[in-house]
């Protein structure tokens, strides 16, 4: 793993860590339905790999988000999708994804920053824009409350 | 030692990135003495953190412009497997534990045994942290802190994110000696070891 990286976007797996996670993943489907752990451990490797990857990544977190019933892991599905989808530079659903988190916890730094790293990828990309945003708004319209609904 | 901003990365270019990794039980304050170090601010109601937080901030050892690329673990079961990666590369190791709380000293056998195992740098500097020494009700002596980390051969301080107790002086002290360590920062081969040992272990630090 290189250190020299300037925010959590620009992390990358290391190959081996994916190649372990994905045997890992693929024996457990072999077996019958892989544990949501082993299936988080492999999204997690892909979605800092190359761009295909990190598609199949992001479409096993939302299975995972989907069949969650726990707000506690919910948190950390949403957090790597907006990593995932920033990633991807779709830009709309990582602050939806995102602005979801900080709606739920509101004082998170460590949601708040990536939210600012984001926001100032697009700046540097020319994207800034309230149209921009306004889209993913409506893309993922009522996310947060769909999100973490049913909480005590 | 100072801190200084982006603008001043022209006139005082770092010589080294390092990477300090933070772990320990949940709740001992590893993100709290993170954002202390890094914000100087602290927050009664810190969030658990989630996966593996990063951030990078620099400071000046004499001198030298060093860049610290900060890695705060979560430390959840959901997490551990995660964590062998994180050590990769690791040049500095902060183990944290809660004097109020005796069984997040008792794991931190736990963890250096996972640092032992999973660091690839046989030389990285490690330092055990005593935190909350703000609350009244401690059961770990400084005592009992000091023998394990000399057991260990890691450094010691005891600190507080909530008052800012110590939390300067223990980033100080372990970029120091991983910048007196020859072999550990200076080469950019991760892979490439020369053995060295750290030597010593007393505090640089005047504070
Ligand atoms: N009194 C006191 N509370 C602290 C200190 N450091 C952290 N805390 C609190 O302990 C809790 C856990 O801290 P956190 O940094 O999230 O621990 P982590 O799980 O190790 O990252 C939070 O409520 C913090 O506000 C400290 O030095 N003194
Ligand atoms: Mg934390």
């Amino acid at each position: 793993m290189i250190s020299d990286i300037d925010t959590i976007l620009d992390e990358r797996v290391d190959p081996f860590d994916l190649e372990k996670s994905r045997y890992d993943y693929e024996k457990q489907v072999g077996r019958g339905s892989p544990s949501s752990l082993t299936t988080f451990i492999y999204a997690n490797a892909l979605i800092r790999s190359t761009k295909e990857d990190v598609h199949e990544g992001i479409n096993l977190l939302e299975k995972l988000l989907h069949d969650e019933p726990d707000n506690g892991a919910k948190r950390d599905y949403v957090y790597h999708l907006a990593i995932a989808n920033a990633r991807l530079k779709d830009y709309d659903r990582a602050l939806a994804y995102i602005d979801a988190l900080l709606t739920h916890e509101q004082s998170n730094r460590q949601a708040q920053r990536l939210k600012e790293v984001i926001e100032k990828k697009m700046r540097k990309e020319g994207l800034i824009g309230a149209a921009i945003v306004g889209t993913g708004a409506l893309v993922l319209g009522g996310l947060a409350a769909l999100l973490f609904a049913g909480r005590k | 030692m100072a801190f200084i901003g982006d603008a001043d990365e022209q006139n005082n270019p770092s010589i080294t990135t390092l990477k300090i990794l933070i772990i320990g039980e949940s709740g001992v304050g590893k993100s709290s003495l993170m954002l202390r170090f890094v914000d100087d601010s602290f927050d009664p109601e810190q969030p658990a953190t989630i996966g593996v937080d990063f951030r990078v901030t620099s400071m000046v050892v004499d001198g030298n412009r060093v860049k610290l690329a900060i890695w705060d673990t979560a430390g959840q079961e959901r997490f551990r497997t995660l964590t062998p990666s994180y050590y990769r590369g690791g040049q500095g190791i902060i183990c944290v534990y809660d004097v109020t709380n005796r069984s997040t000293f008792e794991h931190l056998d736990h963890w250096m045994t996972e640092v032992d195992t999973y660091s690839t740098k046989d030389d990285a500097v490690k330092m055990i942290v005593g935190n909350k020494i703000d609350l009244p009700n401690r059961v770990v002596s400084r005592e009992e802190g000091m023998k394990f980390a000399k057991r260990h051969r890691a450094l010691f301080i005891e600190a507080s994110a909530k008052t800012k107790e110590g939390v300067q002086c223990a980033f100080e002290e372990l970029i120091q000696k991983i910048i007196q360590t020859p072999g550990l920062w200076d080469s950019d081969k991760p892979t490439f070891r020369l053995g060295q040992q750290a030597t010593g272990g007393d505090g640089m630090c005047g504070c």
